[in-house]
């Protein structure tokens, strides 16, 4: 080809080409099935029986005794951010008001404490109290607010859903890979529902007419959940003691609002540290000062 | 090229740059023409990023042996400690995000081979349990047709364009259609006759892809053969199980743990959502018939369902608004469109859509228009959206009474005969443009 200004373009044209327009981010790592080991594992997850993946994975459960507590304090370091309002738009003036307090984060401006800062137990190899609470767990709401903003239920016990207002509400609570739950109550009305699946993390429920009104219900299978109260005191009670737990804190606030880990402690990826709780004996972590970055 | 005339020179020249075309044409399309791959399902990273799934440079045992060296210094770095504990998870992650593709490709396959674990594939004595593997094998793979003419590949020839070839509703034309095309994975879908937390039946699914959905850009595919349908059922089913146990398996490699790889854990997990999907035909709501109603019978039934629609108890107004067109709530999304991040364009996640109330005034409703219909969307809510369920249980004995959800069904059924419905009419001030 001679050096002519015209074959720039189909030159051109062939490295635009080649190089694509791709500027997706994408995660999908090659597996290649063809591999006898991997083809091994297929095969044994397929037909069952003898050994495959990660049959030895049960980690070695610590034998521990006994039963100990966890407790500590979430502080908010710095100044106390005012609760907001959050404006109602006039639905159901009469029973709303013209605004709500904002509950997604409420630090209490004489002690600095942080409420509804969840912790709780990822994994624990035996439980003091196994069975089944027989009380149901009560999740209700007034003047258009739901009165426990985080609420820990055990799978399979009962949680009633209660409106004590005098107008309807639906209380929409859509629990992955669980039944989907979104009750109309009329004033005064009631519903019982249950979880059949722990979770991850505390699951919104909302409702559908007065969309302002958010809170969480969080299913575990055991109950080894604290929720910190106005102070930012949590504690949690007969924790199996002499193994290893890992922890998770949780907040609303964090991942732009639909919660997440909150790293209250520098070490504390993703909101999560690993601890072994003494046998009768009591875990202090004492005040935490959460810095205000945790948050976003 | 000197001693030739000038125009020979210029033809010469023009020669050459045709001859550069074509020859750049060729190998554009020599490129172009090899054989495509064979489809494979898409991760679901809703939701997630991509980043944190990424491994770190450094393996496992060179991680291990520089966090002990550092942890038995006297005065450990808590930064670095903190960093590898980063990357360890960071290879965690990636390493359980091969494992999950391992294990969805054991238990359901790939778009071509579709492939159920035997415990769940159907039995003789109950066909209505289980899946159907001969059914799905019609409804995978690429589009070919037997000698009798059987169709195969009917999922890639009807669905895929909207649905995509996971089932997650970012086919091609998605991004054109409002609303999105189903999202299979969650395994929820709006319009059933089952009770508020059930899945949908088989009929369920069938009666959507033989009517289609009104008013949305879901045609009925009334005209395809019942087999055809029934295949098509089963695949829409195994690609909602698949989602379901993808996110379920998810949530392992999302948290560090190492994804279960045997068949017992694996079976037991599935078997908590197929299970689900087993029991849907025991959820089915049948209301009572009516009683026939004479003309003043019926007219005031409309009435009083009128007073309830504006009553405190029912609170339809405030979403569907005090004149039925479906603008009393806003900005309220549903389970599909709440998951999604406008910011996440990197995946190609579609911006979201806001959900409106229906309008009643317009008489398309998407569900169905039969009276049961309407029955069972006021009765049971829909599933993933925001409409309550709204009728008596056992477990809500507070609810709306079978002969108030009549009388609701009977003035919803009226809405679009009132005159200030009539489109056209000289008083369109509550008129909205559209449904």
């Amino acid at each position: 080809m001679s050096c002519s200004k015209y074959s720039i373009g189909p030159l051109l044209a062939l490295v635009i080409c080649v190089a694509g327009c791709e500027r997706r981010a994408v995660v999908d790592p090659v597996v290649d099935f063809d591999d006898p080991e991997i083809a091994k594992v297929v095969a044994a997850i397929r037909e069952g029986g003898e050994g495959s993946g990660s049959e030895d994975g049960g980690e070695a459960a610590a034998a521990g005794t006994g039963w100990g507590t966890l407790k500590g304090r979430f502080l908010f370091d710095g100044a106390a951010p005012a609760i907001g309002r959050v404006s109602t738009g006039g639905k159901d003036a009469d029973m709303c008001g013209d605004s709500v307090p904002d509950q997604s984060l409420l630090v209490d401006p004489a002690t600095k404490g942080i409420s509804n800062v969840v912790v709780f137990a990822r994994k624990v190899s035996r439980q003091k109290s196994p069975e089944t609470p027989t009380e149901p767990a009560i999740f209700d709401q007034k003047a258009c607010l739901f009165l426990t903003h985080v609420l820990p239920v055990r799978t399979g016990q009962a949680m009633k859903i209660l409106n004590s207002d005098p107008k309807a509400h639906n209380t929409a609570i859509s629990p992955p890979g669980d039944g989907n739950i979104n009750p109309q109550l009329p004033g005064g009305g009631e519903t019982t529902v249950s979880f059949k699946r722990a979770q991850n993390a505390p699951v919104p429920a909302t409702c559908s007419i007065h969309p302002w009104m958010k809170a969480f219900v969080f299913p575990r299978a055991d109950g080894y959940v604290a929720v910190s109260g106005p102070d930012g005191s949590f504690e949690i009670k007969d924790l199996p003691a002499g193994e290893i737990i890992e922890f998770m804190v949780w907040h609303e606030r964090v991942g732009g609002g639909s919660g997440g880990g909150l790293v209250a402690k520098s070490g504390w990826n993703g909101g999560r540290f690993k601890l072994t709780i003494p046998a009768d004996g009591v875990e202090d972590l004492g005040d935490i000062a959460v810095p205000e970055a945790a948050f976003k | 090229m000197m001693g030739l005339s000038p125009e020979k020179s210029t033809n010469r020249a023009a020669g050459e740059s045709l001859r550069g075309w074509a020859a750049a044409l060729c190998l554009l399309a020599a490129l172009g023409c090899t054989k495509a791959d064979p489809a494979q399902f898409k991760l679901n990273m809703e939701g997630l990023d991509p980043a944190d799934f990424v491994a770190s440079g450094s393996t496992d045992e060179a991680l291990a042996e520089r966090i002990a060296k550092i942890e038995q210094e006297p005065d450990p770095d808590e930064e670095q400690l903190s960093e590898l504990q980063n990357a360890q998870s960071a290879n965690a992650r990636a390493k359980g995000l091969r494992d999950l593709k391992v294990a969805l490709h054991a238990l359901f396959g790939t778009p071509d081979e579709p492939f159920v674990l035997k415990e769940l594939q159907t039995q003789p004595d109950t066909p209505e349990v289980g899946f159907d593997l001969a059914k799905l094998r019609r409804a995978a793979g690429p589009v070919s047709s037997l000698e009798d003419g059987t169709q195969i590949g009917l999922y890639r020839q009807h669905c895929v364009h909207c649905h995509g070839i996971t089932g997650d509703g970012v086919g091609p034309t998605a991004a054109f259609l409002t609303p999105y095309p189903r999202d299979f994975r969650r395994g929820i879908f709006k319009f059933t006759s089952t009770s508020e937390s059930a899945k949908p039946t088989k009929d369920d699914l069938k009666r959507t892809l033989k009517q289609g959905i009104a008013g949305t850009a879901m045609p009925s595919f009334a005209l395809l053969p019942e087999a055809d349908i029934d295949a098509l059922v089963e695949y829409v089913k195994y690609l909602a199980l698949r989602g379901e146990m993808e996110t379920a398996l998810m949530s392992y490699v999302d948290a560090g743990d190492p994804v279960p790889l045997t068949h017992e854990e694996l079976l037991s997990e599935l078997q908590n959502y197929a299970s689900m999907w087993d029991s849907a035909a025991d959820e089915v709501i049948t209301p009572e018939a009516p009683p026939e109603l004479d003309e003043p019978g019926l007219l005031a039934s409309i009435e009083a369902g009128r007073k309830l629609f504006l009553d405190a108890k029912a609170q339809c107004v405030q979403c569907h608004g005090p004149t039925g067109l479906g603008d009393g709530a806003e900005k309220r999304f549903d389970v599909w469109n709440e998951a999604k991040t406008d910011t996440n364009l990197a995946f190609f996640s579609l911006p979201k859509q806001q959900l409106q109330p229906r309008n009643l005034r317009s008489g398309v409703y998407r569900g169905g228009r039969r009276p049961v219909d309407l029955y069972r969307r006021i009765q049971a809510g829909i599933k993933g959206a925001q409409m309550p369920s709204m009728g008596q249980t056992p477990a809500k004995p507070s609810g709306l009474t079978p002969t108030e959800i009549w009388n609701l069904v009977h003035y919803v059924q009226s809405l679009p005969y009132e005159p200030t419905s009539e489109t056209g009419s000289p008083e369109r001030s509550i008129q909205r443009d559209r449904n």
